[in-house]
């Protein structure tokens, strides 16, 4: 299926196991008249908590099987599918488990860090539907190594050039071609790449002196050339760590939710 | 994807560039650890120390017989009231200084909170229907089956007006086929599934009979001859001419208006049925209660008067009332026959008690046996007077503001004009109540009645126990 994508796996699949537990969830709270007001400790509340937190449990599950490149169950491409809706459903089954009551304690902190993590969900849910295309568009067919060998017979074809002109366009070429691709770690997010050698040798070679001779304009273009194949490599690094950045807050919240979860849990039973 | 020939300059940074962001791994341990150790782990450290500390200073001491302390509370609570944490909403207003201290309910943990951590406070509530009766769909039914806390300032008097109806019927609905010695009749609903109002009477022997209104006529002995018909005809014969009495004259409701204060005679009968002396010495009247007090007040009033050198000067005369300026009253026994003080006491006392006075009321039978040795009225005619039966509910379970429904005529609900015997019971019927009260579903006319309306769950016994003791049948506690 060429168009199947984790929305709509498996001809929504998942989407339709979602919905059912989600009408299932606001039938029975609908129907339901507990004495004391809905809340988590009725019968239907319990029953809903029961089944949030084996969905949590399952969907923290996912972290797992999503490693294991060989054998478990299903593909996860499936597993991610049913994890998203699920996932989604779980906002439903989860406040209705609360009854709509909230307050400044373990309980609603278990849920506010819940819904936290099905936003940054949603958000990684966004991020995958989006970004892949926009980066295998500034691919173009090619791999990033290929992109990144193309800077390396840019920088062949300058030496050469500049080796005709003067010493100090080889030295000017030579720092070009050390520019760094990106900033490391948390930083490769932002746009700006400070002390960006090539970025200097087009605007240097631009304003030279002698930027109207001939082979001084073959080597401004073959500069600025590898400027936009640069950016090019810049721009998909960044798009890249933008579509997991989301994971930095998704994983770390779904944790701490755990935390809760098994607090709230605790609490329950302790101060029953 | 990472695969990268050596010749590649670039490769190494490539790969750097592609590696995941930092921090996930770590970050995700460390709010997982935070979480646990914050919410969780602290929180039941803490007070499962505070726990064992609170077990250790009270083993010592004797069972309480006294509610739980506010020193108490501050005493054992869970260091820095960390497991507040927890807290699953507010508390009612009226356990809101517990709020510092779960453990005040919550006594044990993993254990649902017990009724004994209730009554460490309410010590006097009574059970309903004796310890742990059976609810439909709930086998042992606690406390926390109808009070469920943490529902915020006011989630117990609501749930105590509103939560009463559904949990009353569960067992109500079908309490005589499964209790049939309790004599109670199936409810469901005021509107149409209640039964009729019974009233609680004084029976044969002093016991107590359940009479179904409606069924046979409600009477009860009270041991008195009072008319209600009579006393509200109008203009009948006042102290100061004629007057019409109304149920407000004799009848004084209680503080919380829920019920009536005794009439007494004092306040309410004497200003018309004086216990005067020869009815002209106004001033001058025997005590109500007592006969042997009567007797001997008349009996020293004559010898007084015997001894009175002019009996005809009012002043001198006790008692004698005259208007100014008019002739004094000398159309009496006391002023017309001076003479043995005895035989005037006998005549006054056997008119005051078999046709003037006592006899009006009460049921009144000469006796042959003489007065208390001693007492000044011993050698006077003796008289018994039938008791009267001390007041009651008649209606224990239900419970009535005459306040709520100060805009209604008394006699629109009893029927007060037409009794002419005292031993009627003037209690209404569940027809009148109809006219306006409607049952659980409210009606466009009319007011949404739940059970809680009329019905105390605990009182209700409390208030059974509280008439007990008014009638002598149970010894409180203490008092033996």
């Amino acid at each position: 299926m060429a168009n199947d994508n984790i929305l709509s796996h498996e001809r929504l699949r998942y989407f339709k196991w979602s919905a059912l537990l989600m009408a299932a969830s606001i039938g029975g709270y609908a129907l339901d008249t507990p004495r004391f007001g809905p809340g988590g400790g009725t019968v239907l509340g319990y029953t809903l908590g029961t089944l949030g937190a084996l969905l949590i449990v399952w969907l923290l599950l996912f972290g797992i099987r999503k490693r294991q490149y060989v054998g478990g169950v299903g593909t996860v491409r499936g597993w991610l599918s049913a994890h998203v809706y699920l996932g989604l459903s779980l906002l439903v089954v989860a406040t209705l488990h609360t009854g709509f009551q909230f307050g400044w304690n373990v309980h609603t902190l278990a849920y506010g860090l819940m819904v936290a993590v099905i936003a940054s969900g949603m958000w990684g849910v966004a991020v995958y539907l989006r970004n892949p295309g926009l980066m295998s568009d500034l691919l173009d067919g090619k791999t990033l190594e290929q992109h990144a060998a193309a800077l390396g017979e840019i920088d062949g074809q300058a030496r050469a050039l500049a080796a005709t002109i003067s010493p100090r366009f080889v030295e000017l070429v030579e720092a070009s071609s050390k520019a760094p691709i990106g900033r490391p770690g948390w930083r490769r997010l932002f746009r700006r790449v400070p002390g960006c050698t090539t970025t200097a040798a087009v605007e240097s070679l631009r304003t030279d002196l002698r930027a109207s001779e001939r082979e001084v304009r073959d080597l401004f273009a073959l500069q600025f050339r590898r400027l936009q194949q640069l950016k090019r490599i810049r721009a998909y690094l960044r798009l890249r760590a933008w579509t997991e950045v989301w994971l930095v807050v998704h994983v770390p919240l779904s944790l701490a939710l755990l935390g809760a979860l098994l607090a709230h849990i605790l609490a329950v039973f302790t101060y029953w | 994807m990472a695969s990268s020939s050596p010749s590649d300059p670039n490769a190494a940074e490539l790969d750097a560039l592609r590696r995941p962001l930092r921090g996930r791994r770590l970050l995700s341990w460390i709010l997982l650890l935070a979480a646990l150790a914050t919410l969780a782990l602290v929180p039941w450290w803490l007070s499962s120390s505070a726990a064992e500390r609170q077990a250790d200073a009270t083993a010592a001491s004797a069972p309480r017989m006294t509610a739980v302390s506010a020193e108490e509370i501050q005493a054992h609570r869970t260091a820095h009231a960390w497991d507040r944490v927890w807290d699953a909403g507010p508390l009612d207003a009226a356990h809101s200084a517990l709020s510092l201290d779960c453990r005040a309910c919550h006594s044990e943990p993993f254990a649902r909170v017990r009724d004994e951590d209730c009554t460490a406070c309410h010590l006097t509530v009574t059970a309903h229907g004796g310890p742990s009766p059976p609810i439909a769909g709930d086998p042992a039914p606690r406390c926390a089956s109808c009070h469920r806390e943490h529902q915020g300032a006011q989630g117990l008097a609501l749930q105590n007006i509103a939560q009463s109806g559904p949990a009353c019927v569960d067992c109500h609905a079908e309490l005589a086929a499964r209790k049939p010695g309790l004599g109670l009749l199936d409810v469901r609903d005021f509107g149409d599934a209640h039964p009729e109002f019974a009233v609680r009477v004084v029976g044969d022997g002093g016991a107590w009979r359940k009479l179904r209104l409606g069924t046979a006529a409600a009477t009860e002995p009270t041991g008195l001859k009072f008319p209600h018909d009579a006393h509200l005809e109008a203009g009948i014969d006042g102290p100061e001419g004629p007057q019409t009495l109304a149920c407000g004259s004799c009848h004084r409701a209680t503080e919380d208006a829920l019920g009536f204060e005794p009439v007494r005679f004092e306040t309410d009968c004497e200003s018309c049925h004086a216990l005067t002396l020869e009815t002209s010495l106004a001033r001058r009247s025997v005590p109500h209660g007592s006969v042997d007090d009567a007797l001997s007040m008349i009996r020293e009033f004559y010898s007084f008067a015997a001894g009175n050198p002019d009996p005809r000067r009012a002043d001198v005369a006790p008692g004698a009332v005259q208007r100014p300026g008019a002739t004094p009253a000398v159309d009496t026994r006391f002023v017309g026959r001076p003479g043995d003080a005895l035989a005037l006491a006998r005549i006054e006392a056997t008119d005051l008690f078999e046709k003037r006075a006592c006899v009006v009321c009460h049921t009144v039978a000469r006796v042959a046996e003489s007065g208390p040795s001693g007492s000044p009225g011993a050698d006077l005619p003796q008289y018994r007077i039938d008791p009267v039966a001390p007041v009651h509910p008649w209606m224990p379970g239900a419970r009535f503001s005459h306040a709520a429904h100060a805009q209604s005529e008394c006699t629109a609900c009893h029927a007060a004009a037409t009794s002419s015997e005292a031993s009627e019971v003037l209690m209404p019927g569940i027809a009148g109540c109809r006219d306006c009260h409607a049952g659980a579903v409210a009606e466009p006319t009319q007011v949404r009645s739940d059970c809680g309306l009329c019905h105390d769950y605990h009182p209700a016994h409390a208030a059974l126990k509280e008439a007990d003791v008014l009638a002598g049948r149970l010894v409180p506690t203490g008092a033996q």
